[in-house]
């Protein structure tokens, strides 16, 4: 017996994405997630899917609002298929996780009667396949939670034409979410080598973000929509993976991207070479214009003329509106230029300024908060000489 | 410009007044009102006030003689030019004239006048009325205003003064039109973010993050307790379910251990009760056992004290058997003396009864004596009583008459004698011895020839008339025939209460009555000898103590047997005597027989004890023996006899052993169930169970509020809320620190920008700081230094540095204020002078009132280097003598002259 499933996990609906400042930035983002099952539903019925499997986290938070919980619901409905999933660690199954409140069954039950969520330890026999859930009780779990299915084949009876898919959310050996962001985590281990991989077909994992197989059998599918800036190169969120499974055949996994917003990185040092010309162009070639869609982690370090400094400014403002975000790590420090300093010092005809300007290139030096402040002072009577001498001529 | 002379004419108090000036130094000396003040006052006015200016000021100007307008002549030189201005006062009229000439032939008349003295004064046009009156009131002091302020002044001329200490400065201190835009661009950012205090203000952009943030702290404190409430209640409800997971598991084996005591303890139950039963049967033997062998042993005693009783009754019965004889004999022996006492008893009676007859025998004789002696005074008595009745009985015959009695009878009989014979003498005698009818006296017929006496008042009747006879010539007559009669009857009153007759029947009667009394007293005398009462006494005492005697001896002689009674009072004496020895041995031999009998009597009571009591013990002896006797046989008849008992205590002992061993055996049972414990571990177990139902209903308790507050309605998230408030908190943060940080840049940049401006200002104001402080080193020292600063144009911040200092203006004294004050001008006055061909006039209109002596010569000092250095000083004094060591040109101003 053939099956096609397709395989997600980390949807994360309700995340808060509350790093964006701007509201309406922030919705859009929450939105994003629910057309992400939308374009899943689209593949169910173009690839056939015979099963939907989430491998947790359906939810960001265990106490998702009811508004959240209705439109998930309402997306889920649609998926011609039957979707079976499992609580994560945000969407914990246990007291205070979301799987216990009325209205989330309720809309559940009225709005995606396809879906099904398995909140006990133990083998799902369907027509078409086998499914061992490894739900998680709590937001941390000390002990395995596939270690009931070690022993799960010893005198159970399964059918023997099915294939068995182990579905679990959890970190293992060597491979986590932690530092992924900000969950540093030592629980929700799964150990796979100790899983009786030859009963089993396919293990369908989640909870890291990225998309990558990590054992013969076991695939992390990753977040359909991306919802962190990625670390590292092998990590490669927003895909789902489609799998067709046959008992004791190796799996057909092929990967799917989903992904609608772009999450983008980049990174300069100013030096004498590079500069504000510099960054233009990369941020020109990274995300255009930035207003379509993008979100973009931005990493200046450095040092700017004050010239250089002020178009910063502007350009960060632009930025910041036009991108879904602007992630800015700023390290970069006012560096006045050999003639930006003649430029205020050696005034004749303006002592005062030369005076003040003198002085403040005297406090700037260092790297303490008093030197920062005193750039910025430098940087500020730069721009209202500026200023006053265009207006003055 | 310095002054060079001055002429004026009717102003003020000034008719015609001419003064020369010294180039540098003048003293203008006179005394008040001299004009010093209106002197200079008019130059004031030439120099600066319109020759057409009317009104008030052109009033005042006025001569007061009123002799034409003022007209005030002023030669002064500027820049090398020698200037004569001549200008009369007379408002708009025509008559007003000005006019101003040069050394070059220049002139100027009218308004060109006016123009010309605004150029050469340095100003643009002409002034106006205000201000030309407060012109160069720096330069020309007057008399009030000099301990001022002078940074006033130095304000009043700031434009000058500033050009003219930039010039001296140089240009690069002068801050460019671009510095003073951008200082002020910042001064202006600075305070619209900070207060004077250096507050950030309300509606800054730090204040704004400053409360951003600390409301992002809030918001993010309460969703934190928010999601901490949930936590804790997942938590509680794991916590609570793992609870009650544990209880069902070890509640049941609790109840399990506490079923195995229950049965144990049942069992213990069973063992005990039996144990209680053989206990009471044990019981029972053993007092059967003991009720036997205590039997027994008391039928046995009671044997041998039957036999021990009777063996000691015949003893007994022999003891009393010999008491009672001895008592019988002492009985009769007793018996003998009591006879023996009674005789003894009579003899002594007897004895005495004779004593106390013959005792009375002796009284009798004595008291017979008596009585016949006593009977002889009696009989002596009477024969004198015998003799005494008659003469008492004829005294008693005869009238009771006293020699006083008789005395008086005479007295009385004298009395009537004396006045009969008075009467007698006096009566008349009538006799009729013719003529018809008949007289008649008192009514009774007078018979013819027959006197009649007539005594006393009476009426004679002759021939019908009637006449009064009063003998004795009137009443005297009648009286003296009254006393007569009065005593005629007391003296007859006298003898029928005597009972006499006569005077010498009283007599008589007097002398008989004395011889009876004589007789009379001396036999009572003898009577009162023999005292007749005491006498019957007497012998009515002795015949009463005779009779007693008799008594008694009548009485006494019965007892006495046989036995005479003396005859005489020698032989009872006698007797007596016999009598007394007799009863003496008689009662001496009772004495004797009572003792014997006293003590015989005693040992028979003392042997009547010891018979009672050896009757009574055996009595109780025969008692007891017959009581034992009873008690055994009752015994015996109770317990059966000795075989019957002694088989019956053998089988109870045997049942006694055996019960003791069934007890053991139960004991040992027992001892291995562990009762005690058993109780305990009952206890320990339902308290376990009870514990654990109350954890278990505490846990589902707490299970249920738990997910009751887990419940979510769906209405908000509260982790995405937290999440949020956590990200909203960091960007408040950051907010906050760009803010601070901009705001510290504000701050820094208007500090940094104020600071220079002051440095700035600092050394503009140094040249005018050194001058003031040359002056000031004249009066005190050369450590004296001025400090003055400027900001912004303005002056300000006087201060004088010397030794203890440095001071500010207003701490000084009036007279130093008045020397800074003046120090301060002169420096100003030689800045000024280089707008005025290097001199400008200096006039100190007596500014030094507050200065002591020796600070006027320090003065002198700092005006002579004051003129040394350009200056025209002109001082104007009333004390010119003060200031003879300024070298100064002397100009004395009389008020003479001005009048």
């Amino acid at each position: 017996m053939s099956l096609t499933i397709l395989h997600t996990a980390d949807w994360q609906i309700g995340k808060p994405f509350a790093s964006t400042p701007d509201p309406d930035k922030r919705r859009r983002l929450q939105q994003e997630r629910l057309h992400a099952i939308d374009r899943i539903a689209q593949l169910a019925g173009s690839e056939s899917v015979d099963l939907v499997l989430v491998a947790g986290d359906l939810f960001d938070s265990p106490s998702p609002t009811k508004a959240t919980v209705s439109a998930t619901f309402h997306a889920i409905g649609r998926i011609p298929a039957p979707v079976i999933a499992i609580p994560g660690n945000h969407d914990f199954g246990g007291p205070g996780g979301p799987w216990n409140q009325d209205f989330v069954q309720k809309e559940a039950r009225e709005l995606a009667p396809n879906f099904q969520i398995l909140t006990q330890a133990e083998a799902l026999v369907l027509e078409v396949a086998v499914i061992l859930p490894a739900p998680l009780e709590h937001r941390q779990n000390l002990s395995d939670p596939t270690a009931w299915i070690r022993t799960a084949f010893d005198d159970a009876d399964f059918p023997a034409d099915r294939p068995r898919i182990v579905l679990a959310h959890g970190s293992v050996q060597g491979f986590s979410s932690a530092g992924d962001e900000d969950e540093a985590q030592s629980s929700n281990l799964i150990e796979l080598a100790k899983l009786p991989l030859d009963e089993i077909d396919y293990i369908a994992l989640g909870d890291w973000h990225g998309t990558k197989q990590v054992a013969d059998k076991a695939w992390y599918a990753g977040t359909p929509e991306i919802d962190r800036f990625p670390k590292g190169d092998d990590n490669r969120p927003g895909h789902v993976l489609i799998a067709r499974l046959a008992r004791a055949a190796a799996a057909d996994v092929q990967c799917i991207p989903t992904s609608q917003l772009q999450w983008k990185q980049l990174a300069i040092r100013f030096d004498g070479e590079s500069g504000m010309a510099q960054l233009e162009q990369e941020f020109a070639d990274t995300v255009g214009t930035g207003a379509d869609g993008v979100l973009l982690q931005l990493e200046l370090s450095g040092g700017l003329t004050l010239r250089e400094s002020l178009r910063l400014h502007e350009l960060l403002e632009t930025w910041e509106s036009r991108l879904v975000r602007l992630k800015l790590r700023d390290t970069v420090v006012e560096m006045p230029s050999d003639d930006e300093i003649a430029q205020l010092t050696e005034r004749r005809g303006d002592p005062l300024i030369s005076r003040v300007a003198a002085r403040l290139v005297e406090q700037a030096a260092g790297s303490d908060e008093q030197a920062a402040v005193a750039r910025l002072a430098l940087r500020e009577l730069y721009q209202l000489t500026l200023r006053h001498e265009s207006s003055c001529a | 410009m310095r002054l060079i002379s001055l002429h004026v004419r009717n102003y003020r108090v000034h008719r015609d007044t001419r003064v020369e000036f010294d180039a540098s130094h003048n003293l203008i000396g006179g005394p008040n009102e001299s004009g010093k003040s209106t002197l200079v006052e008019a130059a004031h006015r030439a120099l600066f006030c319109s020759h057409r200016r009317g009104g008030g000021v052109q009033r005042n100007m006025q001569s007061h003689a009123g002799s034409g307008p003022p007209e005030v002549e002023l030669e002064f030189e500027q820049d090398g030019t020698r200037y004569h201005l001549s200008k009369r006062f007379k408002g708009a009229s025509t008559a007003s004239q000005a006019e101003l000439r040069s050394d070059r032939n220049d002139r100027w008349s009218g308004a060109d006048t006016e123009k010309k003295l605004a150029e050469l004064l340095g100003f643009d046009e002409p002034l106006s009325a205000g201000a030309a009156i407060q012109s160069w009131a720096h330069l020309w002091i007057r008399q009030g205003d000099s301990a001022n302020d002078p940074t006033v002044d130095l304000n009043s001329e700031q434009s000058t003064l500033l050009s003219r200490l930039q010039a001296e400065g140089g240009a690069a201190l002068m801050q460019s039109d671009l510095d003073a835009a951008v200082g002020q661009r910042c001064a202006e950012t600075w305070e619209a973010n900070f207060t004077s205090n250096g507050q950030s203000r309300a509606s800054s952009e730090l204040k704004k993050a400053e409360s951003a943030l600390a409301k992002q702290e809030e918001i993010f404190a309460e969703r934190s307790a928010t999601a901490n409430k949930l936590e804790s209640a997942v938590r509680e409800h794991e916590r609570a379910t793992r609870q009650l997971t544990e209880i069902a598991k070890t509640l049941p084996e609790l109840e399990q251990h506490e079923q195995q005591v229950l049965r144990k303890i049942t069992e213990v139950e069973k063992l005990q009760s039996q144990k209680a039963d053989l206990d009471r049967e044990l019981a029972d033997a053993r007092k059967t056992l003991a009720t036997d062998t205590s039997a027994d042993g008391r039928i046995r005693r009671l044997a041998e004290d039957v036999a021990r009783l009777k063996k000691a009754i015949d003893p007994l019965t022999a003891e009393v058997r010999k008491a009672r004889e001895e008592r019988t004999a002492a009985e009769g022996e007793s018996k003998k003396l009591v006879a023996l006492v009674e005789s003894a008893a009579v003899a002594t009676k007897t004895a005495r009864h004779r004593r106390e007859l013959v005792q009375q025998s002796i009284e009798q004789h004595r008291a017979q004596a008596a009585l016949h002696k006593t009977r002889e005074r009696l009989e002596q008595i009477a024969s004198l009583q015998k003799e005494l009745t008659p003469l008492q009985q004829t005294l008693a015959g005869m009238p009771k008459i006293a020699a006083r009695d008789l005395d008086r009878l005479r007295t009385l009989e004298s009395k009537v004698a004396q006045t009969r014979v008075s009467l007698e003498a006096i009566a008349a005698g009538v006799e009729w011895t013719s003529g018809d009818g008949t007289p008649l006296l008192d009514g009774e017929a007078l018979e013819a020839g027959v006197a009649r006496t007539i005594t006393e008042a009476c009426d004679l009747e002759v021939a019908g008339h009637r006449f009064r006879i009063r003998p004795g010539g009137g009443a005297s007559l009648e009286e003296l025939r009254s006393s007569l009669q009065a005593a005629e009857e007391k003296l007859k009153d006298a003898f029928e209460s005597l009972g006499v007759s006569d005077i010498a029947h009283a007599s008589r009667l007097l002398e008989e009555r004395s011889v009876l009394d004589s007789r009379i007293r001396t036999i009572e005398s003898k009577l009162e000898t023999l005292d007749p009462d005491e006498a019957r006494q007497e012998a009515a005492q002795c015949q009463r103590s005779l009779s007693e005697c008799e008594a008694e001896i009548a009485r006494l002689s019965p007892l006495t047997g046989d036995f005479t009674k003396p005859a005489d009072l020698d032989s009872a004496v006698e007797a007596l005597s016999e009598a007394k020895r007799l009863l003496d041995a008689a009662e001496a031999e009772e004495n004797t027989v009572r003792g014997s009998q006293q003590a015989r009597h005693e040992a028979l009571q003392e042997l009547i004890r010891k018979l009672e009591s050896s009757g009574e013990k055996l009595s109780s002896a025969t008692t007891d023996a017959n009581q034992a006797g009873t008690q055994h046989d009752t015994l015996v008849k109770e317990h059966g006899d000795e075989t019957t008992r002694r088989e019956r205590i053998a089988a109870m002992q045997r049942k006694v052993e055996s019960c003791q061993d069934r007890e053991a055996r139960l004991g040992e049972q027992l001892k291995q169930l562990q009762p005690d414990l058993l109780e305990q571990d009952l206890k320990r177990h339902r308290r376990s169970i009870a514990n654990q139902q109350e954890l278990r209903s505490q846990a589902q308790l707490s299970k249920a509020e738990s997910a009751v507050v887990l419940k979510s309605d769906g209405s908000n998230d509260p982790y995405a809320a937290l999440g949020e408030a956590r990200e909203a908190l960091a960007r408040a943060r950051e907010a906050h620190a760009s803010a601070k940080r901009r705001g510290d840049a504000i701050s820094l940049l208007h500090q940094l920008f104020e600071e220079e401006q002051q440095r700035f200002s600092d050394q503009l104001t140094e040249p005018l700081a050194e001058r003031i402080s040359l002056y000031l080193q004249c009066l005190f020292g050369p450590e004296a230094r001025a400090r003055i600063s400027q900001s912004g144009g303005d002056f300000s911040g006087l201060e004088l540095v010397r030794p203890g200092g440095p001071f500010e203006f207003e701490q000084l004294s009036g007279g130093t204020k008045e020397q800074l004050a003046a120090a301060v001008r002169l420096a100003m006055a030689e800045l000024l002078a280089e707008s005025h061909g290097g001199c400008l006039p200096v006039i100190f209109d007596d500014a030094f009132t507050n200065s002591d002596a020796e600070r006027i010569a320090g003065l002198q000092r700092v005006l002579d280097f004051a003129a040394t250095r350009g200056l025209q000083i002109i001082v104007l004094t009333c004390t010119p003598l003060d200031y003879t060591s300024l070298g100064a040109k002397n100009i004395s101003l009389e008020p003479s002259i001005s009048h």
